[in-house]
């Protein structure tokens, strides 16, 4: 991969001595600038999940290789000048997702396995149980480095009363990250409290400000002496009880850990945070445009700053019923369009689901445009999974899913190119994605067996 | 694989015509082939599909099963909160979605716990905790936490004071003398970063707030691992007293009532029902339970197009909410009937309401009881909530209103239909909403369950989206008749309530639901004897209510629990 090393001098001739010193670093030789950050730059996975499938006629390309023209679907990504940096990826399966022979429920048991390619255990309540999802692998291995192991990111919370319906307990349709088999991480939907979340413990003065901060060491301490004391008394309850209940106080304890780093760092920033704009808090949503600009706004800003290299997006959730009133059609996005219950559903679904890649292009355009430490993108640096928990939003299936992969891996792809599989796997996409995150492994889910070949 | 999966496909389209023709529709009774589980929706061994439900004398079978370690969930977060520190900033709403499990948020096995959840318990504990500090004037009536004021030198004592009433309400229990003292240990912590008192005991009363024992509602069993019932202690009884009946934390005097023993007693259990239910806390039952069990809660998320249904508002929307409440509510304390809920002669409206009812103004902003002389509405299937979430934005489903009767009411809710279904031609001006679901759904595999489901609904037809009486389909006549799944016909929704409230399933699919959520488990297969038991008692004493809550706080599967072996 050819990169913009430029010659120092030819920059010097061409620009005003003003914009000359922010480049100068971009020309330091990557290697160099690597050694001077202390590693190189980290490596990112963001998944970008959209709900009830693709609209396949207008979402895959007609050629493959790397001359194809963009689907309608998948224009804004062209429009805005990403086809080189996006992988489309057509056949690849997530047959874990489907849920026969035990019955219907291709968006619950989808969204379950949409990144833990495992089948979630047919139940409306007892004995929740599916797979650790790619995200958490990653997000394990990292765990550390960052202030936030992984965020979980969404534009709506229905929690629907009644039942999600197909026996399947909501929480399989609406949750993609699973810490485990048994516990789902619940999703935050108001940017303002990610925002919160995220800068929270950065310092309030300007970094280099002389003097010690008597309320952040206080603050530490007190924080830390909560953390104890609930330990303490979760520790010995645990002995107390039988096997489910010891599983729900391992989460607990598991959570209280987490907050304990973010105590731990607390008057502490890595170099990333202490050097990132935070930015200003994003105003409340007032519909799903906003938010989900915010959200990934502020996904980038994390990533930006290091504060986590691991993110999901939920674009709503599993057989959401949005209303797109806004591009035009009203009615639900599942019911009315995916159904194909309206007679206009062809154009509502390609209306819909065009907004939806015009906001992986958005954020793929803010990554590609953010420079990392060693003088490549940021894009370049992360992997960006963007599909559905089925296929054809009317079929139902788990075997032609729509795939675009972003980025680069930090070189571990080639993009550029529309690549059609044959027995294809999601599972062998995540075991991919993984080895860029630095972790090897040669097995996912039920049915991941290998790197995923071509890419 | 592919021929494993066929032979699957057709038993289970078999099983689906046999779940869907003819009264049962059982969802003990619908074989899920392969499916595993314990749980009542999975395989029953031994039932029989087809026949009428037994009413003959049954034996539960003793299991009082067990209910994981419960979350507090969002509600019951705030409402607890409310009543130990009087906060009503209801932290929790801003907490991830509760996940849901057998229709219900208060699901223990679905309330699990997150690193993101606990930060938020976290943020909340401190905020919460100072703002009661700010609020209490020292030593006054009114104290709810500063119950004291330290003296110079003995601020430990005061310390020791307000910790040990405030650790008992909040863990719904004694606290031990070892509790106590590491929670007094705070001041310590405190005094070496050079504060004292205040921020010492508000550190402790975050600590209480953080611990487990009250994220949680433990109960123990004396062997984790044996699958012998025993019973819960008093204090145990009296959190799931107060989280059945208040979604919050035992009052001071539930609290006493256990301390004192003797709450396990029939008479005492069935006296604090009353007493509980005699409280403005009770709303709270009747809010979660029809939120859930009747789908109001949809209605949050309902968008009806704004050009098709103009008179749609929020405060239309929150009028809807109210009635169904509020005429739940009536049901619950007054001596009425259960099974009049399907064709009462009065509702709660307020002046919007009325409007959109066509009603004479009632004069009020707030909904108050009305009377309804025969005609359009009377009855929960005619109340514009039901009606409104069970629509879709741009028109009604007759579909999903006749799920509604099937799941809700008769707890028979007819299997998911299969994928790939063609497009329901909802071109205005090309035939009624009857006509195009009955020509979509007439063929095929469709029919066995649509031929139950959608006359049921189509009896509805009458309101439109948003629940609004319509004489028209646009321009095509509505035909209201049908037939229930056991073959009686119907002329209109109140027609077939009025039928349908003399079904044998339908005390009992509300014991089931009532269970549920007092419990906060799903229905165990073994227990459709119960059930059934609840139901019955339910008739027998005049279909009121509160006494199926007594009953249901009086069962063994309330009053007991054991372990897991």
């Amino acid at each position: 991969m050819k990169r913009w090393e430029l010659s120092r001098r030819t920059v010097l001739r061409g620009l005003g001595t003003a914009m000359a010193l922010p480049l100068l670093e971009q020309m330091l030789p990557s290697m160099a600038r690597a050694q001077a950050a202390g590693g190189g730059a980290p490596r990112r996975l963001f998944a970008f999940y959209v709900p009830n499938g693709g609209y396949m006629q207008n979402w895959t390309p007609a050629q493959v290789g790397s001359t194809y023209t963009m689907s309608p679907i998948l224009k804004p990504l062209a429009d805005a000048g990403l086809q080189s940096d996006v992988l489309v990826l057509s056949g690849l399966s997530n047959k874990p997702g489907d849920p026969h022979p035990e019955g219907d429920g291709d968006h619950d048991c989808g969204t379950a396995a949409f990144l833990s390619c495992t089948r979630p255990f047919k139940t409306t309540g007892s004995g929740i149980k599916n797979g650790i999802s790619m995200d958490q692998v990653a997000a394990n291995a990292l765990q550390g480095k960052t202030q936030f192991p992984s965020l979980q990111l969404g534009t709506s919370s229905t929690g629907n009363g009644g039942d999600c319906g197909s026996g399947y307990a909501c929480i399989y349709m609406n949750n993609i990250s699973w810490s485990s088999p048994t516990t789902a991480l619940p999703k935050e939907t108001n940017p303002q409290a990610v925002f919160d979340r995220l800068f929270a413990n950065l310092p309030s003065s300007m970094p280099g400000t002389p003097g010690v901060d008597v309320a952040a060491a206080r603050r530490k301490a007190y924080k830390q002496s909560v953390i104890d004391s609930v330990k303490g008394d979760a520790t010995a309850l645990r002995g107390k009880l039988g096997r489910t209940d010891q599983r729900k106080i391992d989460e607990y304890l598991t959570s209280v850990r987490e907050l304990e780093l973010q105590v731990q760092a607390i008057g502490t920033t890595t170099p990333a945070a202490a050097a990132c704009v935070k930015g200003t808090r994003p105003s409340a949503p007032t519909d799903i445009r906003t938010r989900a600009k915010a959200m990934l706004d502020l996904s980038f800003l994390a990533f930006q700053c290091d504060l986590t290299r691991v993110i999901t997006f939920m674009m709503e959730e599993g057989s959401s019923d949005y209303s797109f009133d806004f591009l035009g059609f009203p009615g639900s996005h599942h019911n009315d369009y995916s159904h194909h219950q309206v007679s206009n559903y062809a154009a509502g679904l390609t209306a819909i689901e065009t907004w939806h890649v015009s906001q992986l292009a958005y954020l793929l355009a803010k990554m590609k445009a953010s420079q990392d430490a060693d003088g490549h993108s940021m894009l370049y640096n992360s992997s960006v999974f963007y599909s559905s928990e089925i296929d054809d939003g009317s079929a139902h299936g788990h075997l032609n899913m729509p795939v675009v992969l972003g980025g680069s891996g930090g070189g571990a792809y080639t993009p550029g190119r529309h690549v059609k599989y044959t027995g294809g796997k999601f599972a062998d996409l995540f075991i991919s994605m993984l080895a860029t995150v630095g972790v090897t492994q040669t097995t996912f889910g039920v049915d991941g067996t290998a790197p995923l070949a071509n890419l | 694989m592919r021929s494993k999966r066929q032979v699957f496909a057709v038993v289970g389209s078999v099983l689906t015509l046999v779940a869907c023709q003819g009264q049962v529709l059982d969802p003990d009774q619908v074989v899920r082939p392969g499916a595993p589980g314990s749980t009542v929706g999975g395989s029953t061994p031994g039932s029989t599909p087809g026949g009428p439900p037994t009413t003959a004398a049954c034996t539960p079978d003793g299991d009082p099963g067990r209910v994981s370690l419960h979350r507090l969930n969002r509600t019951e977060y705030n409402l607890t909160l409310k009543d130990l520190l009087g906060d009503t900033s209801a932290p929790a709403s801003a907490f991830p979605v509760d996940d849901t499990g057998a229709g219900y948020d208060n699901n223990a096995d679905v309330l699990s716990m997150s690193p993101l959840l606990y930060e938020k318990y976290d943020a909340a504990a401190e905020a919460v905790v100072a703002a009661a500090w700010a609020r209490d004037v020292t030593a006054s009536p009114t104290a709810k936490v500063r119950v004291c004021a330290p003296a110079a030198g003995a601020e430990a004592a005061c310390a020791r004071q307000i910790l040990e009433r405030f650790a008992h309400r909040a863990w719904r229990r004694p606290v031990s003398a070892d509790e106590l003292t590491r929670l007094v240990g705070f001041l310590a912590v405190a005094t070496a970063q050079g504060e004292g008192f205040a921020q010492g005991t508000m550190l402790a009363m975050q600590a209480v707030l953080l611990s487990p024992y009250f994220i949680f509602r433990v109960e123990l069993d004396p062997d984790p691992a044996s699958a012998t019932a025993h019973l819960l202690t008093d204090s145990e009884l009296a959190a799931r007293l107060s989280y059945f009946l208040w979604s919050s934390t035992p009052d001071d005097a539930l609290l006493a009532a256990a301390e004192a023993g003797g709450l396990q007693a029939p008479e005492a259990i069935a006296a604090q029902v009353k007493r509980l239910l005699a409280d403005p806390r009770a709303t709270a039952f009747s809010d979660n339970l029809t939120g859930q069990w009747l789908h109001l809660r949809m209605l949050d998320n309902a968008r009806p197009d704004a050009t098709l249904f103009p008179t749609f508002s929020e405060p239309l929307r929150e009028a809807m909410r109210q009635e169904t409440r509020l005429f739940f509510a009536e049901f619950l304390h007054q001596p009425l009937n259960v099974r009049d809920m399907l064709d009462a002669d009065f509702t709660f409206a307020n002046d919007t309401l009325a409007t959109h009812y066509g009603l004479p103004a009632v004069g009020s902003a707030t909904p108050v009881k009305v009377a309804l002389s025969a005609g359009q509405r009377g009855g929960l299937l005619t109340q514009a909530g039901i009606l409104t979430a069970t629509s879709l934005a741009t028109r009604t489903s007759a579909v999903r209103r006749g799920k509604f009767v099937l799941g809700a009411l008769l707890c028979s809710e007819p299997p998911p239909p299969p994928p790939g279904l063609p497009p329901l031609d909802t071109t205005p001006g090309t035939g009624s909403q009857r006509q195009k679901v009955t020509q979509a759904t007439a063929s095929g595999v469709c029919v066995s369950c649509h031929s139950v489901m959608n006359p049921l609904g189509f009896s509805m037809e009458h309101f439109d989206g948003v629940g609004a009486w319509r004489a028209t389909d646009q321009t095509y006549a509505i035909d209201t008749t049908g037939t229930l799944p056991d073959g009686r016909p119907f002329t209109d929704v109140r027609d077939m309530s009025r039928q349908l409230k003399s079904d044998a399933k339908l005390t009992q699919c509300i014991a089931r639901n009532v269970l549920t959520y007092a419990l906060g488990r799903a229905p165990m297969a073994t227990e459709g004897c119960a059930l059934t038991q609840l139901g019955a008692a339910l008739d027998a004493q005049g279909g009121h209510l509160s006494d199926l809550l007594v009953s249901i706080a009086q069962s063994p599967q309330f009053t007991q629990r054991r372990g897991e072996p």
